[in-house]
Formats: C-alpha cells, sequence, structure tokens
C-alpha cells in the first residue's frame, strides 16, 4: 500500500495537471487505472490535502468539487522562496551550497577562478 | 570572594581577547574542522566561567557544602568562611539569580529554536512531497525550477535537494561535487552546530564570543564540507560549481554576506599549507585548558581542604 506522502502527490500531481474543479470520483478512477484503491482513503487524502490549505472546495450538488490553491509553479516559487528566506530564521533549516549573490560578485568569483585556471594550464 | 572574581576575570579575558584573537587567527582556515571544534570550546568555557562564578557566590546559601566538605574530610567551617562574600545575603541571592538566569536563557533560547527549526523544515519537506520528484541513481529529489539551487535539509528524513535549474547549470561532475559537499552537512551534522551557536546568540546577544563564534562557525563548516567534497572530488570541479551555482537572479534582500563565496573559492582554487599535527596537538592542550581552568578556581579552596588533613585556621 501506498503511503499517504506518496498519494497526496499522486493526487496533487493530477490536480495541477487538471486544472479544473474535480470531485473525488473523478481521481479515483484516474488513480485506480495503476492501483487498486478505495474511495474513502482518495476521499480522506483529499481533504487532507484541503485542510492543510493546498486545495480549496465547493459543494457542487452532493459531492465536492477540488481545485488546487496555487498553480503548480506558484507553489514551487513558494516553495523556493520560503526556501532562501529560511536563512533569516535560522541558518540551521537548511544549508544552501552557496546563496545567490547579486551579478557584480559572481563575475568577482569569475574572474578569480578563470585566472587560476589560466594559470594552471598555462604554467 | 577570591572565586567569583577569579572566574569572572577569566571569562572576561577569554571573551574578548580570546575570541577576538581567534577570530583573527590565520590557522583556522587551514584547518577548519579544529577551527570548530576550538569555538565550540572558547565559548563552552565563557559560559562555564559565568555560570561557575555566579554560582560561586551562591555556594554559602546551599546546605550541601556542610555535608560537601565532610565528605572531603575537610573543616567545612574554613570552607564556609572562605566562599563567604563581603556582600552576604545579598551577593549569594545575586549569584544564584545570576546561574539560573544564565542557564534558564540558554535552554529556553535551545528549546524555541528547536521548534522553530523543526517547524520551518516540516513545512518545507510537505512541500517538497507534494512537487519534487526523486531521482534514485544520485539519491536526491528535484524540484522544477528555474533558479539554479542546491541545498541539504538535515533532519531525520533528511535529504539533498537540486532544482532542474542547477541541473541544467552543472556537469555531471560539478554535480557530483556539490552533492558530496552537502552530504558532509548532513553526515557532519552542522545544522546542530549552527542551531546551537545560533540559538546562544539569541540567548545572549551581547556576549562577543558568541556573535563572533557563530559568524565565524558559519563560514567554518562550508569549509569542512568542501574539504570533505575534495577526498573525492577535483577541487576545481568544485570551485566551478561554486561559481556556476552563484549566479542566478539577484534576490530581491541582497545578502552581502558573500565574502564568504569569495573566500573558499580562494581556498579551492589556491589550497592552503594544511596545519601539522604539533599544532593539533598544542590546540587540544589549550582546549582542556580552557575547560579545567573554571573548574579549579572554583574547586581549589575545597580540593586544597581536602588535601590536608588538618583545618587551617586560614586557607
Amino acid at each position: 500500500m501506498q503511503s499517504f506522502g506518496q498519494l497526496e502527490a499522486a493526487v496533487m500531481q493530477r490536480l495541477w495537471d487538471w486544472q479544473r474543479p474535480v470531485a473525488v470520483r473523478e481521481v479515483l478512477e484516474d488513480l485506480q487505472r495503476e492501483r487498486t484503491i478505495a474511495y474513502t482513503t482518495v476521499m480522506t487524502v483529499m481533504d487532507n490535502l484541503f485542510q492543510k490549505g493546498f486545495l480549496r472546495r465547493d459543494m457542487d450538488g452532493r459531492a465536492y468539487q477540488y481545485m488546487p490553491v496555487q498553480t503548480r509553479e506558484q507553489h514551487t516559487a513558494e516553495l523556493m522562496e520560503l526556501a532562501l528566506s529560511s536563512g533569516g530564521d535560522s541558518a540551521a533549516t537548511l544549508l544552501y551550497f552557496v546563496k545567490q549573490m547579486p551579478a557584480a560578485e559572481v563575475e568577482q568569483l569569475r574572474q578569480v577562478l578563470d585566472r587560476t585556471v589560466l594559470d594552471e594550464t598555462g604554467a | 570572594m577570591i572565586a567569583p572574581l577569579g572566574l569572572a576575570a577569566f571569562a572576561l579575558v577569554v571573551n574578548s581577547v580570546g575570541s577576538r584573537w581567534l577570530g583573527r587567527a590565520s590557522w583556522v582556515d587551514r584547518a577548519p574542522a579544529l577551527g570548530i571544534v576550538v569555538w565550540q570550546v572558547l565559548t563552552a568555557s565563557v559560559l562555564m566561567s559565568v555560570s561557575l562564578a555566579g554560582l560561586a557566590l551562591a555556594l554559602p546559601l546551599l546546605p550541601g557544602t556542610a555535608s560537601l566538605a565532610t565528605l572531603l574530610e575537610a573543616c567545612s567551617a574554613a570552607l564556609q568562611n572562605h566562599y563567604r562574600t563581603p556582600g552576604g545575603l545579598g551577593m549569594s541571592v545575586a549569584g544564584a539569580v545570576l546561574v539560573v538566569g544564565v542557564v534558564g536563557r540558554i535552554v529556553y533560547c535551545l528549546v524555541a529554536e528547536g521548534r522553530t527549526i523543526r517547524g520551518a523544515r516540516s513545512k518545507q519537506r510537505q512541500g517538497l512531497a507534494l512537487s519534487a520528484h526523486r531521482d534514485d541513481a544520485w539519491d536526491i529529489s528535484v524540484v522544477d525550477h528555474a533558479t539554479p539551487a542546491i541545498y541539504c535539509l538535515p533532519g531525520r528524513r533528511s535529504g539533498v535537494i537540486v532544482t532542474t535549474g542547477a541541473r541544467a547549470t552543472l556537469d555531471d561532475d560539478q554535480l557530483r561535487a556539490v552533492i558530496a559537499h552537502e552530504r558532509a552537512h548532513l553526515h557532519g551534522r552542522h545544522d546542530l552546530v549552527l542551531g546551537l551557536s545560533g540559538a546562544l546568540v539569541r540567548a545572549i546577544p551581547r556576549l562577543a564570543c558568541l556573535r563572533i563564534g557563530d559568524s565565524e562557525l558559519t563560514r567554518l563548516v562550508e569549509m569542512r564540507a568542501d574539504d570533505v567534497a575534495l577526498r573525492t572530488n577535483d577541487r576545481i570541479t568544485l570551485a566551478r560549481a561554486l561559481v556556476n551555482l552563484a549566479q542566478g537572479h539577484t534576490p530581491a534582500g541582497a545578502l552581502g554576506a558573500n565574502g564568504a563565496a569569495l573566500s573558499r573559492l580562494h581556498r579551492l582554487t589556491r589550497p592552503p599549507r594544511p596545519i601539522g599535527w604539533m599544532a593539533h596537538g598544542l590546540a587540544a592542550v589549550v582546549g582542556l585548558t580552557l575547560l579545567a581552568i573554571p573548574v579549579l578556581i572554583l574547586a581549589e579552596p575545597a580540593a586544597i581542604v581536602a588535601m590536608m588533613h588538618y583545618c587551617p585556621l586560614d586557607i
């Protein structure tokens, strides 16, 4: 049985791909093409995603229609923004290989590197 | 009064002179792993001295000093006499407050910081779980994002995260080198080192050794990870990766903190001589001394009295 995390990801991928309101049943039928899974499981997963703020929903007749709150790009951009700014809260949250910097400073780095490579291959 | 004054003086000297000297020492860049340990020992020494100074003031208040003396077969009255302070009860209470205050504040900040960090990481992990793809060949998570970035997420379920922008910017050798650097952070638990130093700065912002220590440790941890990565990767490869990943869009709050990147690049392009085993030995001796002195200052009278089997009138 797939972990909940993997199911949540599978559901979000479909919602992001389709970009229109969908009911639990439609998501269930698509998931069933790849795995055995119960309606209640999918319902719980989508309810969880709603509680966590990734999906919003409207009552349409007797069933909920779900839509993602953000597009995939917005979600990823926000994730990266959060990751970048985490340095403000605490430097220990995550560790970057190197932080982004203005073009002028990158140019300075590039010059140092080019000089070195030149020295080593030249001499 | 000798013990608390001695301890306070020791703390003062190590904090101001010691941390400034260490902050300017050139050997630190040549042996970052050792530098990390020495900084931690230095801050431990200062914090210990301050706490023990308060404890020394508060000792007369403790009922235990009488029984401590009997345990040591010493003269309890003489011991009490030594630790008595001119200010009497007031000073002792102040000492007790100092110890409780310092230790309490530090513990509080550690717990609070731990909570904040765990919450932020959990949020990252949740977001990544939804949108990142696993690349099992490299054992990384890939995020579809144009800006090149590579970072590691420490913790219980740690991992290295790479954006598609980074994958496009680096070749396989460079990617391998950067991933090795990030894994070095994870294996070395550098997140704990920085989490601790960060919490300490928040706890007592005015203490120089903590402030300087935190910024130095941030630098040293990167150099250490570079050194570990260099065991299995070429230094020019790593240097190229550093420069390639540094560009991208200018961040909104441009962090000027990239003297660090430049000094890392210098280390990679012109590698410094490593320091010898004698220097390591010296550092070990100095470190142990820094930790032993506060304990000795505090315990000196009790130790002396214990060694004598009679009770001197004056210690």
